[in-house]
This record gives structure tokens, C-alpha cells and sequence, in this order.
């Protein structure tokens, strides 16, 4: 199964992201634990971009078959890979540890992959997380 | 998300019902600075009907958490659901947030 909608940069996209992806898993049989995985990452990723994208559009795209969920972000924003976040050190004293790129961090652990491509002018970024059907 | 507060004196008990996300985290961080303001030596945030928490809500916990410590105050988390307790162990900051029971 697969769905394919465009949405506006608005400081609300996630919300709507987040709405679509809801109906999204009803309908596609998406386990509840990869379900919650995916939110999550699809809510730091689009509020990212929201925040400091500069994009006016994005193209989101899930599919889902055979225990595979492909997920696909496109925006028309600077030139922008979350993955140059460093990984923040988990192992320095809470004091010392930047508070900062927590959300790419969760989008790591959370997704079996994370891929960035800049493309015709655009930011792609796709996440695809397996389970057993 | 709906936030219910309970008030005992000085001591702030927050329970967050539903969606964490960048909105509701920001309507958290208002609502901490008010206690904050309000003079509460002690926060708890209670997590355990929360649905879904997102890296803003974190920062927001860690933040005030920090800030709190700093002058001999505590913000933590009392409870959490299976679901939270994910995302907070990935953060890395699990055990330094939630209270220890």
C-alpha cells in the first residue's frame, strides 16, 4: 500500500503529517511498534524542516508491503542533510551534554535506515524500518 | 496533549495525557515557568498517559531539569509508559530525569 501527498511548510505540517500517517497505519496494517517508531521520526524530520528548512512544500510519500516501510520526504528547502548532526556523546555527565540534535539522534535509533540525497533541487530523505509480517 | 496540575504547596505534579509534540511542548514549557515564577521548589512530570514524546518535549524536561538541580530545586519525571520509557532510554538521559523509585 501506498500514499503520496503534498503539503505546505507551515509551522502545522507536522500535525498534519502526523494525521495522515495515523489513517495511514489503520489502513496499511502497520505493526503498533513500528507505527510508533515511524511517528516519531517523521515528527522530528518535518518539524525540522518546518523550523529550519526554509522550504515552501514537501512531498511525503509511505509504503508499506511485506513487513517493509519505506518512508520519503521531499522538500524544496536550502540544501539540508540531518545526518551531519554529530552524534551526540550519550556518555558525558548530563551537565555537560548538549541538549541539541536529540531529534536526529531518535530518528536513527528509531528507523532501521536514514538516507539523505539532494536531488534536481531538492532535499530527499527516506527511512525505511523492516519487521517480521 | 491536556495537562492536569496538582498543587501541594511548593510541590508541582503535572500529568500529560495524550500527544507530546512540538506545540504541546512549548504549552509544557509555559506551563513550568509559571511554576517556576511561582516560586515551586519541586516539579513532577507524570508521563504515564502520554502517548508520544518528541525531542522538543525532551529538551523542555532536560532543560528546566538542569536549571532546577542548578539551584537546589528538582524538576523529574514520576512516571512514564512502556512507550516513553523507549524514547527516553534512546536519549540517553533515562536515568537521569526519571525518578527513582
Amino acid at each position: 500500500m501506498e500514499s503520496e501527498f503534498t503539503l505546505p511548510a507551515t509551522h502545522d505540517a507536522a500535525q498534519v503529517v502526523a494525521e495522515r500517517w495515523e489513517s495511514f497505519v489503520g489502513a496499511a496494517g502497520v505493526p503498533v511498534k513500528v507505527a510508533f517508531a515511524a511517528d516519531h521520526a517523521l515528527t522530528e524530520h518535518v518539524q525540522n524542516l518546518v523550523d529550519h528548512g526554509g522550504a515552501n512544500g514537501l512531498t511525503v510519500t509511505f509504503s508499506s508491503q511485506e513487513g517493509r516501510l519505506h518512508l520519503t520526504i521531499l522538500d524544496d528547502g536550502v540544501p539540508y542533510n540531518p545526518l551531519d548532526a554529530p552524534e551526540p556523546d550519550l556518555s558525558l555527565p548530563l551537565e555537560q551534554r548538549p541538549i541539541g540534535g536529540l531529534g536526529v539522534h531518535l530518528m536513527r535509533r528509531l528507523m532501521d535506515s536514514v538516507h539523505y540525497e539532494r536531488r534536481d533541487g531538492k532535499n530527499r530523505l527516506e527511512m525505511v524500518k523492516c519487521w517480521t509480517p | 496533549m491536556q495537562i492536569t496540575k496538582n498543587l501541594h504547596d511548593t510541590e508541582y505534579d503535572y500529568l500529560l495525557s495524550g500527544r507530546i509534540d512540538g506545540p504541546a511542548a512549548h504549552q509544557l514549557e509555559v506551563e513550568v515557568l509559571a511554576a517556576i515564577r511561582a516560586g515551586a521548589t519541586r516539579i513532577y512530570i507524570n508521563l504515564a498517559e502520554a502517548t508520544f514524546l518528541c525531542s522538543a518535549g525532551i529538551r523542555v524536561i532536560l532543560q528546566y531539569h538542569r536549571q532546577l538541580k542548578a539551584q537546589g530545586k528538582s524538576l523529574l519525571i514520576s512516571r512514564t509508559s512502556p512507550e516513553i520509557d523507549q524514547i527516553l532510554e534512546l536519549t540517553g538521559f533515562r536515568d537521569s530525569v526519571v525518578e527513582k523509585t
